[in-house]
């Protein structure tokens, strides 16, 4: 009896996992597919691999260019949040600030914030100062989710260092800016890297800002892919490919810090 | 009342003695921050400060520009003409408009239906993998749909919707569900269910695996407590698993009512708010005003209304996630 309850609950594991990703599997599939197999009703699960889809993929349109621009708005974009972000949040983790509660909330409140809100005040002073379409743009609009983000996963994480830490370090004489670095900062490594992998993984996928603040010069990755589909004649053999590449990278970097993910999705409340 | 009278003798008993005046003081200060030294709210203060200069340029004064500009009549199809202060013109036009209402209902819609089907799907297949499923591996596929950018995953489902060849058709004329070669996407009153359909898809795995780590640091005493009194199994779901989830039910809950009420990608990618605005949501259709159509005025009075529901449902999420930091 416990065997059989034992072999349902795995089928059901794996069909629930498989129907969860079917849509990325298919797309992966699609991509090693010639545009003959594409098109064929019933679809066709069994088929021979065919690579040129992935040849055109960076041999022909801008992929290689809207690649390159997505890593450097991105490591910029994360590096700058996770950098002013984390002393804040560790003053907000261990100093009783007047009206604390308040700032936390208003923190919380930008990160909730429509970027729709957003979008249409940086698209008039950005045309304004002619600087649409730069890479440095994107970089200061993507720290709107990006920096209250790390501040709120940080703090909780800093509020885990047992405060007799810190205490004893005064004792030996460490400078409060010491104890910060040397003590606080060494201990919530784990959470340092889970934020930069987060906020990695959100401005790799940001759409609306990309969409409508970059065109040509440093449009990302998001935007390049959603022209694909809205252009008449969708070659969806090299949709697949850019899909799957697109996808890859980040789910790599989920695998490091899955134990983090749940704590990091629910800002900081839930400890997966 | 016992207990408050236990802690309002102590202070009083505080006061009576000597210095209790600055005892008195000293614990008001407390609560409001002052306690600490004058150096320590110093270096506390520049740590903070970068963040906050940077917040309020970044997130403030948007949302304030966004205010002065749904006071306005920006329109950048006719820039050369000017603008100037309307007053509340925009919001009075809007507030009548049948076309914002439609899209607040399918907002509504799109939200309420999603985000209901998610929790309960997710709480179905948590409750039956809870403490089953350790694998690294497993988890990380669980996480897919949910880290995958919405434009790739609005393009999957772009063609697997599609009426000739996309297998989601191709499945339900095999079960006679959908006839001819219609196109999900293509028919008004299939569309909005179709990208429901995505996000409770992409969605679902959220739900799942935030009630599963809910689930696995539930304390077991009260389980064992039941096992003693023969409580059925259902009585121990009532009255023991649901309560004590409560706080992380309600926190998955906010996250993905808020994130629902913003869908932009998706739909963008998906359908672009047809046909005949049949999956036009609240995003999209300011996005077509704005950027479409130059009405920017019109744009920003939308995205301020959708700012103050977002806000509205923050003072909930900022109090349960409080509770429920302060009790982790």
């Amino acid at each position: 009896m416990k065997k059989i309850t034992t072999i349902l609950i795995y089928a059901f594991i794996t069909i629930v996992l498989f129907v969860f990703v079917f849509h990325y599997i298919w797309m992966v599939l699609t991509s090693f597919k010639t545009r003959l197999d594409i098109f064929t009703v019933p679809p066709k699960f069994i088929f021979k691999p065919y690579l040129q889809n992935y040849i055109d993929v960076f041999t022909r349109g801008r992929f290689l260019r809207n690649f390159l621009n997505s890593a450097i708005v991105v490591a910029c974009a994360t590096f700058i949040s996770v950098a002013v972000g984390t002393p804040a949040a560790y003053s907000l983790a261990r100093f009783e600030l007047m009206g604390k509660k308040h700032i936390s909330m208003w923190i919380l409140s930008i990160r909730m914030m429509p970027p729709i809100v957003a979008v249409i005040p940086f698209f008039l002073i950005a045309s304004k100062l002619r600087i649409l379409d730069t890479h440095g743009l994107l970089m200061l609009v993507y720290m709107t989710f990006n920096l209250p983000f790390v501040i709120w996963i940080l703090r909780s994480f800093f509020e885990d260092v047992p405060i007799e830490l810190e205490q004893a370090a005064i004792l030996d004489g460490y400078s409060r800016w010491s104890i910060f670095t040397k003590v606080a900062l060494p201990l919530v490594k784990p959470g340092l890297v889970s934020v930069t992998i987060l906020c990695i993984i959100f401005s790799w996928n940001e759409f609306l800002f990309a969409n409508v603040l970059t065109k040509e010069v440093a449009q990302t990755l998001p935007p390049a892919i959603s022209v694909l589909v809205t252009t008449r004649t969708v070659q969806w053999g090299r949709v697949g490919a850019l899909a799957t590449l697109v996808v890859l990278p980040i789910v790599i970097f989920t695998y490091f810090i899955q134990r983090h993910m749940v704590r990091g999705l629910t800002l900081g409340a839930v400890k997966g | 009342m016992g207990k408050s009278d236990v802690v309002e003798k102590g202070r009083t008993s505080a006061y009576t003695e000597g210095g209790g005046v600055k005892v008195w003081i000293k614990e008001k200060l407390e609560d409001f921050g002052f306690a600490i030294s004058k150096t320590q709210r110093r270096f506390a203060l520049a740590l903070l400060l970068p963040a906050v200069v940077v917040l309020a340029l970044v997130g403030v004064f948007p949302a304030i520009y966004c205010g002065w500009l749904s006071l306005t009549n920006i329109n950048l199809a006719r820039a050369a003409a000017g603008f100037k202060y309307i007053g509340f013109e925009n919001w009075e036009n809007l507030l009548r408009s049948p076309y914002f209402w439609n899209s607040f209902k399918i907002t509504l819609i799109f939200m309420i239906v999603a985000v209901s089907v998610e929790f309960v799907l997710g709480l179905g297949i948590a409750l039956v993998l809870a403490g089953r499923l350790r694998s690294k591996f497993l988890r990380t596929i669980m996480l897919i749909p949910m880290i995958m950018a919405p434009v790739v995953v609005g393009l999957c489902f772009y063609y697997l919707y599609d009426g000739f060849f996309g297998i989601i058709p191709w499945m339900l004329r095999k079960i006679g569900i959908l006839g001819g070669n219609i196109a999900p996407l293509g028919e008004a009153n299939i569309a909005l269910w179709a990208v429901v359909a995505v996000d409770i898809w992409q969605w679902t795995p959220f739900m799942v695996l935030i009630l599963l780590a809910g689930l696995e640091s539930l304390p077991v005493a009260p389980y064992e407590a039941a096992q003693v009194d023969n409580a059925s199994k259902w009585q121990v779901f009532t009255k023991i698993t649901l309560p004590l989830l409560r706080p992380v039910i309600l926190i998955a809950i906010l996250l993905r009512v808020i994130d629902a009420f913003k869908v932009f990608d998706k739909i963008y990618v998906l359908t672009a708010g047809g046909p005949s605005s049949a999956t036009d949501v609240l995003s999209m259709w300011t996005y077509r005003k704005s950027f479409l159509r130059f009405n920017i005025s019109l744009g920003a009075t939308v995205s301020l209304i959708m700012l103050y529901v977002v806000l509205i449902i923050c003072v909930f999420l900022s109090t349960v996630l409080t509770l429920e930091r302060k009790r982790g």
